[in-house]
């Protein structure tokens, strides 16, 4: 958990959501664990993390509806253990949307409204807005049952969205849906955000979604934080291991640095890192050059073409098979051999071996479950995505930074 | 369509509830008025006199309303379920009685009712006016109103000129010629049935050598169709008048006739179904002042209008009974289409009640073989 | 939970308790007698073992001839569906004494069957299933009609045929609805009281047949007490099974709109499926209605109004009333009943939907048990009850009271399914918008539980139309119902009053459908019908 100086100073601003120290267990299983989060005022917070790892129980307990067994939540200094769901004026959005299938489209949107007890003339008003926003005008008297799986979710959202809540929280939002309606959604929800500065919590499993979204994000394990920063900052600087394979980075290899060196019994390589003894090292696709000489040399096991790149898989001589970017001049063919030169500051030197103790074993559950599930399917495709997603989320973080 | 204007269904059940218990405390307080009017020195005048009853009471419009009219006080008939049930509830509920007057309990249940301190006793200036067989207990705790006879009763198309001659005793019933023709009701679960067991008990006896389990051992041989009420055995069993059935035979009443002709859809000249007299039951039914009223006096009234005439010339066609009061005229259709028994069976109100449930259970096993 | 608690503390428990504490305590103390008297005697024995096995094997009949027409009337649309779906329920109100004499003729050599199955436990199970099919069609029909259509599809595409669709989704998908039913109908027939007399005739006798005769044949109270006591045993533990068996199968499942699953036959072999299930239907329940008013138009002179002209004519008796004014009685009783049944029914049946363990099983157990429990026994436990500090003991407001007892099982079990497959996140969604659990439940519950309440309020006020022995218990006589203005018709020799009594037999079918068909017209929810 490493945080810059520049979001520290960020941060130290209108602090609104404060979430510390919640545990939350259901029998023997622990869901929260000690968790502490901040979300401040305009600011989009992505939590992301692997199924099962407490991210929905994070948003029912801000939302009332699960109190925690320790710790409490507080909004504006203020602790909310007291405060029942109903009076929180949270907005929450859930996985399965939860429309009322009773009630038509201007039922659903209008609900909360309502239950604001506002006019019935200003209800309809608002109620037309709130789908002018998310494109549904002229739903109005649908009914819920015969709407699509986008229409459904732009509903929610719009319910969600109509009483104004002072937090928006939106619980892996985009998961049923098709790979263009989600990236198309996506884009527009990251502009509803900064238009109407809206405050919200984002959970997702999907690094892309995150990425694409936040200002901030929360990766978390097991029901405890893994990593928070900016998306920038997590991919760039994977706390840890763990973290770094839940991103799809599988090129996780032992060096020995040594005065900016690091020695892995296949090659020898700079790194910027200057500290001294075993360590692991994060070697993200992107880092490598294909350059004659280079100290790393290996044949192409395959190739595959990925819109703006290449990914190649390397077979290291007397090494690791490793995934490499190749976005520049001639791609190198199956079984041609290729030397690759490392970019010094790419290289992430996870914590030292002393501390590598702490970092998942091939039995912990979360560790295998991620190395079955996430990082194999995520290595692919996603990767190009992830890069340029986190340029724009690099972008935005910048804009607000002093 | 605008949320707002939506029917709220919480609040109308709610309201509904509301009104619902508000209707629970007005009735009950209406229950009580009785026991709030003002008090008169010796015994004080009630509003209302509650008269209970089984479900076969039926009166006449403005009957009862004479006897409002002659002591002011007016009458709430409560009826409670059949015979058996009333005296049950009489008999749970004899520290705070739920009436002031009971009328129906008869000589089956007499013995239990009188045993239990039902009733306080009553003589009404009346009781010279019935006759003596009637009133079976001495101290007058109970005034008998009315009497019926249960009897075998015919269907006269099957009988006579067509068919085998009308069985003149219980005795030819077992014989071949009636096989199959008689319908009887359970004694364990109706009136007439019980009646009509008692009736054979009357005839045969317990002892000796043809007893009333030797008759309904051969009766049984000869096909008696045993029902569970007097409602199937007549209207679906029994073959003569309104019922659809193919037995001629049926334990029903004395009175049955009669009312067949009454209540004819086609106006009857004669009777459809005829009356045996041999082998009748006589069930007697009584009334008594409840013990825990407050108006024994005016309870006592009330009960010298059930035998006045106003009321027992009403009671036949009504219910289908005989008046107690020898100078109540009977109406027409009684005296026209009907017999009375001459010599009806009985049997001592004490031994039916002491052996009532042994006999039945012997008559089960008989009939069940 | 605390309303429907008290009422069922104040009108069911403390009557009953009080009844058998005064039934077993005869001379002031606890005499155990009366138990040892029920297993000494063997008619008592084969009471107990005969009102157990009927019960199951009615209940079991009653389900499988009633599942084709929850399954057609669920999701086929037909003509004429919602009338046929209210005239179904019509046998639930009628007499005893009635249908007895329908069954008699048609299951006489004469009938249509050929054979004479009078006085045979054949009859007596014919006719538990004619009354009780509705429960299975409308209990399971209502659950189904809300089953998503697509799971079957999905299903259908994994290569499932129709049979392991209907075992391994459907089945499994209906189970709370299922075994709702069939604990009404166990219920029902265990505690048989009229139809078997009437059909089964003396070889046949429940606990509640052998509860009647103790109480009002024999007098004997000690061993009805102990009989009853028996009988409400048996009863709970067969209920606390069947409970906990419940919660364990709960799920949570997508309902659509009943509307959206129904559909026009299509194949000939859909038109086949329906025709047949309508001819079996009608077979079963339409051939005794059917003989039934045909009677009451069958005069000397061929078909006429004869004893319907009869009706107005009271004969001069205080105590018989204009049939208009039965009728008049009979629907304020029903209406008032269901209404408290209603209430109380949907508050238990939040109850039973939302809590765990224990305290709401036995909940649910109390809940139903005033079905099991014998009639005569609750009546007199009433008279005991109610003396002070108020005297309602003959008061008519004890009728609907009476009535919703036995109606708010009917609420539970047809709302409590529904209300348990309502996903936990939309009641949490309303709440985050703001609702509080009150709101919650009137604007989620409520409206999603509506179509199957109405069902369930539709057998409260076809129980209460229907009932006769509370209502002739303490009615007063003036104010008759229908059942007792028949009884009464019936209790004497006469054409006329035969044909009387079945002309207001039909009025009371007649006034049962429209009844029915009105209830379910009801619309809480204006803006889309679910």
């Amino acid at each position: 958990m490493r945080r810059t100086v520049a979001t520290e100073a960020w941060l130290a601003e209108a602090l609104m959501l404060e979430v510390k120290g919640v545990s939350v267990r259901f029998g023997d299983t622990v869901a929260l664990d000690g968790l502490d989060v901040t979300v401040h005022d305009g600011e989009v917070l992505a939590v992301l993390g692997p199924s099962g790892c407490g991210k929905s129980t994070l948003l029912r307990v801000v939302a009332g509806l699960q109190p925690p067994a320790e710790g409490s939540v507080l909004w504006d200094g203020r602790p909310l253990d007291d405060v029942p769901p109903h009076m929180r004026n949270f907005g929450l959005m859930f996985q399965d949307f939860a429309l009322f299938p009773h009630k038509t489209v201007t039922g659903n949107v209008g609900f909360g409204l309502r239950m604001l007890g506002m006019a019935a003339p200003e209800i309809d008003r608002r109620v037309a807005e709130a789908l002018e926003m998310v494109g549904l005008r002229g739903y109005e008297g649908r009914s819920i049952a015969y709407l699509s799986g986008g229409e459904q979710q732009r509903v929610a959202l719009a319910r969600a969205l109509a009483p104004e809540p002072r937090l928006l929280m939106l619980d892996e939002p985009l998961g049923s849906l098709d790979r263009t309606l989600r990236e198309r959604l996506l884009l527009e929800l990251r502009g509803l955000f900064v238009e109407l500065g809206i405050t919200a919590i984002y959970v997702t499993h999907d690094q892309e979604e995150a990425f694409a979204i936040c200002d901030r994000m929360v990766v978390m394990r097991a029901g405890r934080v893994a990593q928070i920063g900016t998306p920038e900052q997590v991919w760039r600087r994977p706390a840890d291991e763990w973290v770094a394979r839940f991103l799809g980075f599988t090129n996780i290899v032992d060096a020995e640095l040594a005065g900016g060196e690091a020695a892995t019994s296949w090659a020898r390589f700079r790194v910027a890192d200057r500290g001294e003894g075993p360590r692991r090292l994060v070697l993200r696709p992107d880092v490598f050059a294909l350059e004659e000489g280079g100290p790393v040399r290996g044949t192409v096991l395959a190739r595959a073409f990925r819109g703006g790149h290449y990914l190649l898989r390397v077979r290291i001589e007397d090494g690791p098979t490793l995934e490499v970017e190749a976005d520049r001049g001639p791609v190198p063919a199956v079984g041609q051999a290729v030397a690759l030169r490392p970019d010094p500051e790419g290289v992430v030197v996870l914590a030292d071996s002393a501390s590598a103790d702490r970092e998942p074993e091939p039995g912990d559950p979360a560790a295998a479950q991620v190395g079955r599930r996430g990082a194999p399917r995520s290595s692919g495709p996603d990767f190009a995505r992830t890069a340029r997603s986190s340029d724009r989320g690099e972008r935005d973080c910048e804009d607000v930074q002093p | 369509m605008s949320e707002g204007r939506r029917v709220r269904p919480g609040i109308v059940l709610l309201l509904l509830s509301g009104v619902l218990l508000g209707l629970l405390f007005l009735a009950g307080c209406g229950g009580g008025e009785e026991s709030t009017t003002t008090s008169a020195p010796a015994e004080p005048k009630p509003q209302e006199l509650v008269l209970m009853t089984h479900d076969s009471f039926a009166v006449s419009e403005g009957v009862l309303e004479d006897f409002t009219a002659e002591t002011g006080i007016n009458v709430r008939v409560l009826q409670a379920g059949d015979a058996g049930t009333m005296l049950n509830q009489a008999i749970l509920t004899k520290d705070n009685p739920l009436a002031d007057v009971l009328y129906g309990v008869d000589n089956t249940f007499l013995s239990r009712a009188l045993a239990e301190n039902l009733f306080m006793p009553h003589t009404s200036p009346l009781m010279d006016t019935v006759p003596v067989e009637l009133q079976l207990d001495p101290e007058y705790r109970v005034t008998p109103i009315d009497y019926g006879d249960v009897c075998l009763n015919y269907d006269k198309e099957a009988f006579g000129a067509s068919g085998p001659p009308v069985p003149e005793s219980l005795r030819d019933l077992t014989t071949p010629a009636y096989k199959n023709m008689l319908v009887v009701e359970d004694p364990s679960t109706s009136s007439p049935g019980l009646a009509f067991l008692l009736a054979t008990i009357a005839e045969f006896g317990e002892a000796g050598d043809y007893t009333w389990q030797d008759f309904w051992r051969d009766l049984n041989a000869n096909g008696v169709l045993v029902v569970s009420g007097w409602e199937e055995a007549y209207y679906s069993d029994f073959s003569g008048g309104s019922g659809a059935g193919d037995r001629p035979l049926v334990v029903s009443y004395a009175s049955s006739p009669p009312a067949e002709v009454i209540f004819s859809e086609t106006p009857l000249t004669e009777a459809p179904t005829g009356v045996i007299t041999q082998g009748a039951f006589r069930q007697i039914e009584f009334a008594g002042i409840l013990a825990g009223t407050e108006y024994p006096t005016w309870a006592g009234r009330l009960l010298d209008f059930l035998l006045s005439t106003r009321f027992q010339e009403d009671m036949p066609l009504n219910m289908f009974v005989f008046p107690a009061n020898s100078q109540a005229k009977l109406p027409e259709a009684f005296v026209k289409y009907t017999t009375v028994p001459e010599s009806p069976l009985t049997l001592d109100p004490q031994a039916i009640d002491a052996n009532r449930e042994r006999w039945i259970e012997e008559w089960a096993r008989i009939v069940l073989g | 939970m605390g309303v429907p608690t008290f009422f069922l503390l104040l009108f069911f428990v403390y009557p009953l308790l009080r009844i058998l504490w005064t039934s077993l305590t005869p001379g002031a103390h606890l005499d155990l007698a009366p138990f040892a008297e029920v297993f000494r005697r063997p008619t008592l024995r084969a009471a107990a073992w005969f009102t157990l096995w009927q019960a199951v094997i009615s209940t079991a009949l009653t389900l499988l001839a009633g599942l084709p027409g929850a399954y057609v009337f669920a999701r086929f649309d037909f003509p004429g569906r919602s009338v046929l779906r209210a005239v179904i329920t019509v046998p639930f109100v009628l007499p005893a004494v009635v249908v007895g004499s329908a069954f008699l003729v048609l299951l006489g050599p004469a009938g249509p069957l050929g054979v004479d199955l009078r006085r045979t436990v054949w009859a007596i199970l014919i006719a538990h299933v004619f009354y009780n099919y509705a429960v299975v069609l409308r209990t399971v029909g209502g659950l189904w009609a809300h089953l998503d259509p697509r799971l079957e599809d999905a299903a259908r595409v994994l290569g499932a045929g129709r049979w392991r669709i209907f075992r391994e989704v459907t089945l499994p998908l209906l189970r709370p609805a299922l075994a709702a039913a069939a604990s009404i109908v166990f219920l029902f027939t265990f505690t048989s009281f009229g139809v078997i007399l009437i059909l089964g005739g003396l070889r046949y006798a429940t606990l509640e047949v052998e509860i009647y005769r103790q109480t009002t044949s024999f007098l004997n109270l000690p061993l009805a007490g102990a009989l009853s006591v028996l009988q409400l045993v048996g009863v709970s533990a067969i209920l606390f099974v069947y409970s906990r068996y419940q919660e364990r199968r709960a799920v949570e499942q997508t309902l659509r709109p009943a509307r959206e699953t129904a559909r026009r036959p299509r194949t000939p072999g859909e038109y086949l499926l329906v025709f047949g299930t309508l001819g079996f239907t009608g077979l079963l329940l339409g051939t005794p209605l059917f003989v039934l008013v045909e009677r009451s138009f069958r005069t000397s002179a061929g078909y006429g109004l004869t004893f319907y002209r009869a009706l107005a004519d009271t004969q001069g008796s205080a105590l018989f009333v204009p049939p208009v004014v039965a009728v008049r009685n009979s629907l304020v009783f029903a209406l008032a009943a269901m209404a408290l049944a209603l209430v109380i029914g949907l508050m238990a049946a939040t109850v039973v939907a939302y809590m765990r363990g224990a305290v709401s099983r036995w909940f649910d157990v109390l809940l139903m048990l005033p079905l099991g429990t014998s009639a005569v026994t609750i009546g007199l436990g009433f008279i005991l009850a109610f003396d002070r500090p108020i005297d309602l003991r003959t008061s008519p407001v004890l009728i609907p009271l009476a009535h919703a007892l036995v109606a708010v099982p009917f609420v539970v079990r047809t709302a409590a399914p529904v209300m348990r497959s309502v996903k936990g996140s939309l009641r949490e969604a309303a709440a985050v918008l703001g609702a509080a659990p009150a709101r919650v439940w009137r604007e989620v519950d409520l409206p999603l539980v509506t179509r199957s309440a109405l069902v369930g309020a539709g057998f409260a006020f076809a129980i209460s139309l229907g009932e006769f022995g509370a209502t002739a218990f303490i009615a007063r006589p003036d104010t008759p119902t229908l059942p007792v203005a028949i009884y009464r018709l019936l209790g004497q020799p006469g054409s006329l009053n035969l044909g009387r009594a079945m002309a207001m037999n039909t009025i009371l079918m007649v006034t049962t459908a429209l009844a029915i068909l009105l209830i379910e017209r009801f619309r809480v929810v204006e803006e889309s019908e679910f």
